[in-house]
């Protein structure tokens, strides 16, 4: 039988967790394994291993390989590699399912050439073909069309699953996870490989960030009042490192640019912190930010909507609210008086 | 610096679809290849652009012509008609070898929309090294480099020795309007086409580079996502409450909402905050 495997995306860190691709990979992987358990498959620098066994135990594989490398960095591309070789000494040529996310389009096409695997990316769902094999669901005709790809039984095959596609169902009870560690040589920095290498990473600037790509954004709406308003919110977002947005009506009215405008008819935006000000929440408008982490609400009418799905609203005129925001942001900011 | 792009040339995806197939539809170039042609042409001269297709691909060879593309070629053998990614990935790995070039770019998109795995698996077969998604691309000494981006509107950038595979985003650069002049300046011009023989390629072993057949078109039926079922210790109504609201936990008695004079609200709204990490 063919084994089955998922690469899991560990994010490493102060908060190490396996991306949630790589569950909803998982949820498919068992599917396509049954009668077998499908295995879990890691790649982790030897200082994380410990944080990267805790955080793998909870996916409730059963069985879950973890191979340790002396690294400096782990790049997907490395992940891949190590992957591959152990994959390879394994024997028998395997299934492996990954998310397609930016580890997964990183990592995937170097595993499938070393396991001279079929490659199959943004894929939609995975089945057994009849008489074994794979039958991977793909877009086409730009989604217009669903493609059945299908992979004859006894070739390796990687899929890259669309995250977001599948979902992630109630986790399985863990019957046996039983963690192999294992120790991978160390790769040589000189060992001829030509690979990319990283150089800086410039931070966003939040006057001029997209809003889509914004990690904090300040709104506000007609209850601003005028651009002295904005202006206001401006200084807070600059304080919080916010992006600023607004609803319709302050675009319409001229107070913002029109690429600053959220909801049905502007932007879409995914923050982890949103804070709205003179906003009401009309649908549209709320639309835009659902997919918003925590959103905050300043608003001085009690039936607001937007204080409805707001995880704290304030009931308050939003002028001095800012304006002590502000005060309180800027006295943290300047250094204490000697 | 040498460039080669990566053309595909592919059935107009805003076009009639059928499931059955249909008749052959005229073949447009993947817009996003465009905008590589873009970047090839303010990087490398002089700029060879190869594609994998029938003679009906080639009106997208010569409107990279008009855009100044120095060399077109078309690589065709009827195998390739249903070739998977794999084999055109292998393929364009010969044509890249023969023509040599410094830099290989492509768009970070098929013609389809979905993520094009076709550059980065020639990457991989010849050991390039490869740099995606690429918003803007730079030399940077002998180095190549690209900016890419990350999560919270951050770019990454990215550097490698050439010869090196860049994939660019659709909105990295905009092709311009391409005169009809130049349009028919290139139309007299010649387009190599080469055979899989031409490459040093045996057709029968290129058939089995293949590793994935498409057997079906069908019209999208989206399938159900897996959803986490509610624990049953709750009841009926608390269950489904958490099924349509996506699993967010029902707030009791709606927000919390916080009033009273400004600065109250100020110091505990940034207390809130703080503990979740937010300010």
């Amino acid at each position: 039988l063919t084994p089955v495997w998922v690469l899991a995306e560990l994010e490493t860190g102060p908060d190490p967790r396996v991306a949630e691709a790589t569950r909803e990979a998982l949820g498919e992987a068992a599917d396509v394994a049954r009668p077998a358990e499908p295995g879990v498959l890691a790649v982790a620098r030897r200082d994380d291993a410990d944080e990267a066994v805790a955080a793998l135990a909870e996916l409730g594989a059963a069985h879950v390989v973890l191979l340790e490398t002396a690294v400096p960095a782990l790049t997907p591309e490395l992940t891949a590699e190590i992957a591959a070789a152990w994959l390879a000494a394994a024997g028998a040529a395997p299934v492996v399912l990954l998310g397609d996310t930016r580890f997964g389009r990183d990592a995937a096409p170097l595993l499938a050439t070393r396991l001279d695997a079929a490659l199959l990316s943004d894929a939609l769902a995975v089945r057994r073909g009849p008489g074994g094999g794979l039958a991977v669901t793909r877009p086409a005709r730009r989604e217009r069309l669903h493609a059945t790809h299908r992979v004859p039984p006894g070739t390796a095959a990687v899929v890259a699953l669309r995250p977001g596609a599948l979902g992630v169902g109630a986790p399985a009870p863990a019957a046996i996870v039983s963690v192999e560690r294992v120790a991978t040589p160390t790769a040589s920095a000189d060992d001829g490989a030509r690979v990319a290498r990283s150089g800086r990473i410039a931070a966003a600037d939040p006057r001029t960030i997209d809003l889509r790509e914004a990690e904090r954004i300040v709104a506000g709406g007609r209850g601003v009042g005028g651009p002295e308003g904005v202006a206001l919110l401006q200084e807070l977002a600059d304080l919080l490192g916010a992006g600023l947005g607004g609803s319709r009506v302050a675009v319409d009215l001229g107070w913002l640019p029109p690429e600053r405008q959220i909801g049905q008819s502007g932007r879409t935006v995914t923050p982890r912190f949103y804070l709205a000000c003179g906003i009401s929440g009309a649908s549209q408008h709320l639309l835009g930010i659902r997919g918003a982490g925590t959103i905050v609400a300043i608003d001085t009418d009690r039936r607001a909507p937007i204080l409805e799905i707001a995880h704290l609203g304030v009931l308050a005129d939003w002028r001095p609210v800012v304006t002590a925001l502000i005060a309180r942001l800027r006295a943290r900011a300047a250094p204490p008086p000697a | 610096m040498t460039g080669l792009v990566l053309l595909q040339a592919g059935l107009d995806p805003e076009g009639p679809v059928d499931p059955r197939g249909g008749p052959p539809a005229n073949l447009i170039p993947n817009p996003t290849d465009l905008v590589a042609l873009e970047w090839a042409l303010a990087l490398t001269a002089p700029v060879t652009v190869l594609t994998l297709g029938p003679a009906g691909a080639e009106p997208a060879l010569r409107l990279a012509l008009a855009r100044g593309a120095a060399r077109a070629v078309r690589v065709w053998d009827p195998v390739l008609g249903e070739a998977d990614a794999v084999l055109r990935a292998g393929v364009l790995a010969a044509g890249a070898r023969a023509l040599a070039p410094d830099l290989v770019l492509a768009g970070a998109r098929g013609l389809d929309g979905a993520s094009g795995a076709v550059p980065a698996l020639l990457a991989a077969r010849l050991g390039w090294p490869w740099l995606d998604d690429a918003l803007a691309v730079t030399r940077s000494g002998s180095a190549v480099a690209v900016s890419r981006p990350r999560p919270g509107g951050r770019r990454e950038e990215r550097l490698a020795e050439p010869p090196a595979v860049v994939t660019v985003a659709a909105t990295s650069a905009e092709p311009p309007y391409v005169a009809y002049r130049a349009r028919r300046a290139a139309a007299q011009r010649t387009i190599e086409a080469w055979s899989l023989a031409d490459l040093g390629l045996d057709a029968a072993a290129v058939a089995g580079w293949g590793r994935s057949q498409v057997t079906a078109h069908d019209w999208p039926r989206p399938r159900a996502r897996r959803t986490a079922a509610p624990p049953t210790a709750r009841s009926a109504a608390e269950r489904l409450r958490g099924l349509v609201s996506g699993g967010a936990p029902a707030r009791p008695g709606g927000p919390k909402l916080l009033e009273g004079p400004a600065e109250a609200i100020a110091d505990r709204l940034l207390a809130w905050l703080a503990e979740r990490g937010l300010a």
